[in-house]
């Protein structure tokens, strides 16, 4: 009986424990989200995709569309002007001025942005909390009146429609993008294909990134010095332009909510209390708040180097110049115009603060910045004019 | 002789008594109104398991509680005061106030009112707070049980030990054939505080001539809202380590399923052979996050413990086979860095073994000397311990 008792307790265990043992693994589903590769995003395997919103799915069709009318300057109101008059391809896309000029000649408060890796940008804009997609973004300068950017408005926009509509092209093309609908040629699909134009703007091939992949011999050895100076507490530069783009404000498929960055980086203080000049106050353009004077959103520094004069308002003239702003903790302007000192600024982000270094030191900083800039992007033909073709 | 601490303790005591703490071994006087007792027990150790950063924390494994590994050299495992005072004979009062291990503060670890009702004494309720009584793995302490070391179950499903805001409901259906209920408020892992957890088992005793065996099944589930691994978060200093780890957070349901058997067949007059046995299913399902980071989670794992016994006289030789197999699946964009940061990459089936020899110096005080092969983290690692447990009644009236 006894010997019974066991052998019921040793067949209980053995059956249970082999039930209790299976292999041991954790599987990975990024939810399939990534198998849209088949696009050219020219964006390395290891790296994730940017989000797409759903009611704009992209295609190459779109992207096509898309470049064609950000070249056309038929697509402003007076037919002068284009998407690429304020960004241009070999800059980067910016202009190269400090303040952009519209259609009709007008300036514009800020500085044109480059279009780099915009994609991934948790806000759209040197400071808008507000416009966080490139299809709400794309109808501003269309129709932007202050300032005026392409011109487009209420009296015009039929005779620029008719303008597409009449061209070949645009006939096969919005069709190939928008293949549901029977009368696709309308600002809303215009938004839609410039922002997928502008998704496939990537950059991820500067000697900084062969260096990171692997090529000890992409950047100089004074870059390199300059890269441990840029990712150290002591500039605290990487706190802000950190991570794959250079920004903090980045947003990928791999996150489920962007963080939507800005920062007072110490450039004016006009009435000592903190004040910006007017149309370059930041985010509290927006909101109204205090604290948000003065706060933008860490720009990217891919491409850096070709995209001078810097800042939102083009107001600082080279990357040495911005290092020695850095440097300073803040920018102080004795000058009558904006005189302030910036340095001082109370909504100033605690990041900016004086740091000692040397020209050598400085030197490298600006080799490594200079490390980022991406010769493949600015000559890849897929982003280049198409009605020169 | 009555053996102090060895098996009979791992005996959930609502199966012996009708109910209380399982103090039997000190012999109490069952109509006695007021009890007052004491445990400790102390213990040195030669290493102790952890990772690169210092931590306990088991690839494959979402870990939480107080499943903590005992740190190396000498130290308190715990330090225990109970009193239970019954003024009918059908109601009691039991209190436990003590310390447990790396903590040196005094804490009501018990204070419930056990009762049976007149008309239906087959049953019996408990409310307050109490230990978990499903499994005898579900609640202990080091003074009251055959290892000093925590199970690896209980470590990795529960962390470490219930002792929770409660109520038990026991139903004797038949001498040999106990059910129960327990709802607990949740205020332990896998549970997050007030969201609750509910437990059902059934437990019998039989006697099959000379084989005494004990046996239980159970189920309980857990739900938590942002349930984060509290044992290394700051604030809550359970190493020395500078690392803290990634606040991923789980929200979601677990549902645990066990079954367990203790078991003594005298050999001998003086020789008995014991073994014990508990495997048990862990399924977890639901969200993990983080700051930016969000993907859905499914976890099935496994787990048992197995454990043959030899009682000579005075002296126990026991060894401990405890094993777990982990399986976890991510879903979502978030899903390859939550992995990561969740310490969940792993392919490997936890284990630990511990070859124990206790001996029983008088009624109060036992000596336990044990050796344990630890290949719960990623780098195996071995360790001796040499400790003492002592257990008084201290007033009896
Ligand atoms: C007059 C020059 C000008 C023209 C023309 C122009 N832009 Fe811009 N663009 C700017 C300026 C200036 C900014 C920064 C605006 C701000 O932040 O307030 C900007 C910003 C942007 C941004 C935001 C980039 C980022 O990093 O957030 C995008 C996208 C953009 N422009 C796309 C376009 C498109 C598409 C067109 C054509 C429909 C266009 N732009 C035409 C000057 C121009
Ligand atoms: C507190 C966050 C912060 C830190 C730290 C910081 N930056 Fe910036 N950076 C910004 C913001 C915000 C802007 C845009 C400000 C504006 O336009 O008014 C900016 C602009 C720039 C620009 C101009 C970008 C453009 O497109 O015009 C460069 C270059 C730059 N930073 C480099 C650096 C370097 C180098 C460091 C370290 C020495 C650094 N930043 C540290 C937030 C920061």
């Amino acid at each position: 009986m006894n010997s019974r008792g066991w052998l019921a307790i040793g067949i209980i265990t053995i059956m249970t424990s082999a039930c209790v043992e299976q292999d041991s693994q954790t599987l990975i589903n990024t939810g399939g989200l990534d198998n849209d590769r088949s696009f050219n995003w020219n964006i390395p395997a290891n790296y994730p995709l940017p989000v797409v919103h759903a009611d704009n799915p992209i295609s190459e069709e779109k992207f096509q569309l898309g470049r064609h009318l950000f070249y056309d300057q038929r697509l402003s109101g007076p037919a002068n002007f284009s998407c690429a008059s304020c960004h241009r391809q070999e800059l980067a896309f910016t202009d190269g001025l400090a303040q952009a000029i519209g259609a009709t000649g007008q300036k514009h408060p800020r500085s044109a942005q480059a279009l780099v890796n915009i994609a991934y940008n948790a806000s759209v804009n040197w400071g808008n909390p507000t416009t966080v997609t490139l299809e709400q973004q794309a109808p501003i300068p269309l129709f932007n009146e202050f300032p005026v950017e392409m011109g487009v408005n209420d009296s015009n926009q039929a005779q620029v429609l008719a303008r597409l509509q009449a061209e070949p092209r645009y006939q096969r093309m919005f069709k190939a993008a928008f293949p549901n609908e029977t009368q696709p040629i309308h600002f809303a699909n215009i938004a839609k294909a410039l922002a997928s134009f502008e998704r496939g703007l990537n950059s991820f091939n500067s000697p900084f990134d062969q260096y990171e992949a692997g090529n000890q011999f992409a950047i100089t050895q004074a870059a390199k010095r300059g890269m441990n100076l840029f990712f150290n507490e002591k500039t605290e530069c990487f706190h802000c332009h950190g991570g794959m783009n250079f920004t903090l404000s980045s947003f990928d498929r791999s996150q489920s909510f962007a963080d939507t960055e800005f920062f007072n980086n110490g450039l004016y203080n006009l009435d000592g209390k903190g004040k910006y000049p007017d149309g370059g106050e930041g985010i509290f353009e927006i909101t109204g708040k205090p604290e948000d004077m003065g706060r933008f959103r860490p720009p990217t520094l891919r491409n850096i180097a070709l995209t001078a004069p810097y800042m939102h308002d083009g107001s600082i003239e080279s990357l040495d110049a911005v290092i020695r702003h850095y440097m300073r903790g803040g920018r102080h302007i004795t000058t009558a115009v904006n005189a302030g000192d910036g340095r001082a600024n109370p909504y100033k982000s605690g990041f900016v603060r004086p740091f000692d270094l040397s020209e050598q030191e400085i030197a490298d900083l600006r080799e490594f910045l200079e490390s980022l800039t991406d010769d493949s992007f600015i000559n890849n033909p897929r982003f280049a004019n198409p009605w020169a073709e | 002789m009555r053996r102090l601490i060895l098996s009979s303790l791992l005996w959930p005591a609502g199966l012996l008594a009708h109910s209380g703490e399982t103090h039997d071994n000190l012999e109490l006087e069952p109509t006695a109104q007021l009890q007052i007792g004491a445990m400790f027990s102390a213990t040195a150790y030669s290493a102790q398991a952890t990772d690169v950063h210092g931590l306990w924390r088991i690839p494959g494994l979402l870990m939480g509680g107080e499943a903590l590994p005992n740190a190396k050299g000498a130290q308190v495992d715990d330090a225990h005061l109970w009193a239970r005072y019954q003024w009918q004979p059908n109601s009691a009062v039991y209190a436990a106030v003590g310390t447990h291990a790396g903590h040196t503060e005094l804490s009501l670890e018990n204070l419930y009112l056990d009762y049976q009702p007149a008309k239906f004494e087959k049953l019996n309720l408990a409310a307050g707070l109490m230990d978990a009584r499903f499994s005898p793995n579900a609640s202990s302490h080091p003074s009251e049980r055959q290892f000093v070391e925590t199970s690896l179950l209980a470590e990795a499903f529960w962390g470490g030990s219930i002792h929770d805001l409660g109520l038990r409901l026991d139903w004797q259906a038949h001498p040999q054939l106990k059910f129960g209920v327990e709802l607990h408020d949740g205020d332990f892992f896998p549970a997050s505080k007030g969201e609750g957890a509910q437990v059902l088992f059934a437990q019998t005793e039989q006697q099959l001539q000379e084989l005494k065996l004990k046996a239980g099944i159970w189920g309980l589930q857990a739900q938590a809202v942002q349930r984060g691994d509290e044992r290394y978060q700051t604030g809550h200093s359970h190493s020395s380590s500078s690392f803290t780890p990634p606040d991923v957070r789980f929200t979601g349901k677990s549902a645990l399923m066990g079954l367990w058997l203790t078991s003594s067949l005298p050999l001998s007059e003086t020789l008995q052979a014991g073994f014990d046995y508990e495997a048990v299913q862990a399924k977890a399902e639901g969200e993990l996050s983080e700051t930016n980071y969000q993907a859905a989670y499914q976890a099935k794992h496994l787990g048992y413990t197995l454990t043959p016994n030899l009682q000579y006289g005075a002296w126990n030789l026991s060894y401990r086979f405890e094993k777990l197999s982990l399986d976890n699946r991510l879903i979502g964009a978030g899903a390859a860095v939550l992995a990561q940061d969740a310490n969940l990459l792993n392919t490997a089936q936890p284990q630990r073994q511990t070859l124990q020899l206790a001996w029983q110096a008088n009624k109060n005080l036992l000596w336990r000397a044990a050796y344990t092969q630890d290949d719960t983290l990623a780098q195996a690692d071995e360790r001796f311990s040499v400790g003492l447990v002592w257990q008084q009644l201290l007033h009896e009236y």
